[in-house]
């Protein structure tokens, strides 16, 4: 026996009325609780996982080059006064000047001698590069050159490699890849087209992406962000989507790779939470394909 | 804490309250499922409150919540088919109706307008006329969805029925 669509009605009605029902001690004050706890994330799980997808982290670099695996030309590291202890170099890449030395003080470091290099990449006043670079280990209070950016002196048209003049020049400067913007797209990698936050899972991505502005300081694009949640496990979760604009800032390397550190979405139609992260390790995986 | 800001978590408040039990009854209306109802109105209130400040001078904030909720139903009923109340619902919930749970299905099928005309008439009880002004339509075109969107979830949930259910 067909059902009348009068009977739809009905059902529809009888289906509203289970719910209105239904004892539900849900309070405002829940809600705001739980953007509290998205917010300042603490004992939730899901806040647990994203802190540690944080930490695990991945982001989201591009490769502007391989540095030249810390090919350092000249031996200028310093002679190391036997039964010194021993530090590493921090990574100061991106900082201002003063932020660097504060940064070399702590790990009980001194600057060396300061240059300034012509940088289309880094803002006046910025670190380009050390020397010793990042990692390399010296003895404590051993002095570390900086080479600052003075900005750009010529004209970013041509891809003017953003090294200096020679003078100081050892091989842990700059690699001379051309600004990325100025890089043909299709290129090796370096805009990724997904962007995963958390290590090795696909539990909270960006993707695709599609990137409307590519400089040497920050990254503008839009995409889908993609999250699981993971219920009732992550295996057969279900992925809520959303448009979001998506930004990469704070370049500066990681591990010896160039890349944006710090990336920071936000939805842009009302539905979804912003997200932002900032690397403070590499993983190995990088989680996009070349574009 | 500025001023504004108590004033925001108590007109929130207000209105958390007036909606709690229509949109929870929606949620149910198209999941079928009372659990995964309560979690995506808990959902979409929470994405109300973080936009709550716009949000609360607009006409018809129900309406915004409304089509968020929408939205998270539609996309989590794409992604898994809307799963079954697991053994041991808490508090009162009654155990998932075979019936429900097919008519729900039905409904998410409709096109999007049907299946709104339906639940706010058919099943939140509001008139034609309280329906085209929410819906921003005529009253007939609330009525042809409303006879359209009825013949075609009685097709399907007959379809349902006749395979006993998926």
């Amino acid at each position: 026996m067909p059902t009348e669509p009068d009977r739809i009605q009905e059902l529809v009605r009888q289906m509203n009325d289970t719910a209105e029902n239904v004892e539900w001690d849900m309070e405002p004050e829940d809600i705001r609780a739980r953007h509290r706890r998205r917010v300042f994330p603490a004992p939730d799980p899901k806040a647990i996982a994203l802190v540690a997808a944080a930490v695990a982290l991945i982001v989201v670099g591009f490769l502007v080059f391989r540095p030249a695996p810390h090919a350092v030309s000249t031996a200028t590291t310093t002679t190391t006064t036997s039964g010194a202890s021993k530090v590493t170099v921090p990574n100061v890449v991106g900082l201002a000047e003063a932020e660097a030395g504060e940064v070399l003080a702590k790990a009980e470091l001194d600057v060396g001698a300061v240059s300034a290099v012509t940088s289309t990449r880094f803002s006046t006043g910025v670190v380009v590069s050390s020397d010793p670079g990042a990692g390399s280990e010296l003895a404590a209070g051993a002095s570390v050159a900086l080479q600052v950016s003075s900005g750009p002196t010529t004209a970013p048209s041509t891809a003017t490699p953003s090294t200096t003049t020679s003078t100081t020049t050892t091989g842990s400067a700059l690699p001379t890849a051309p600004p990325c913007d100025t890089q043909p797209s299709g290129g090796s990698g370096i805009r990724p087209t997904t962007i995963f936050f958390g290590c090795a899972t696909s539990n909270d991505y960006i993707g695709p992406i599609s990137w409307s502005s590519w400089t040497s300081t920050t990254a503008i694009g839009s995409g889908t962000h993609n999250i699981n949640d993971c219920q009732p496990e992550c295996a057969g979760g279900t992925y809520s989507k959303f448009p979001v604009d998506v930004q990469l800032s704070n370049p500066g390397y990681l591990d010896g790779v160039f890349v944006f550190r710090t990336i920071a979405t936000t939805p842009t139609t009302g539905v979804g939470t912003p997200e932002s992260a900032t690397a403070t390790g590499l993983y190995g995986i990088w989680g996009w394909p070349s574009s | 804490m500025p001023p504004s800001a108590d004033d925001a978590a108590a007109s929130f408040d207000d209105y958390f309250r007036a909606s709690k039990k229509p949109l929870l009854a929606m949620a149910y209306m198209i999941t079928g499922d009372i659990q995964v109802a309560q979690d995506l109105t808990q959902e979409a209130f929470l994405r109300t409150w973080i936009r709550w400040p716009r949000v609360r001078n607009y006409d018809d904030p129900r309406a915004w919540t409304r089509k968020v909720l929408r939205n998270l139903i539609i996309s989590k009923s794409r992604s898994d088919t809307v799963r079954r109340s697991p053994a041991g619902s808490p508090g009162n919930a009654p155990p998932p109706d075979e019936t429900h749970v097919m008519l729900a299905a039905a409904l998410r099928s409709l096109p999007e307008n049907q299946m709104m005309a339906i639940v706010l008439h058919d099943g939140a009880g509001m008139s034609v006329p309280e329906v085209a002004l929410a819906m921003k339509v005529p009253d007939g075109t609330v009525k042809s969805w409303l006879s359209r969107g009825r013949a075609t979830a009685a097709l399907s949930l007959d379809a349902s029925l006749s395979t006993g259910g998926r």
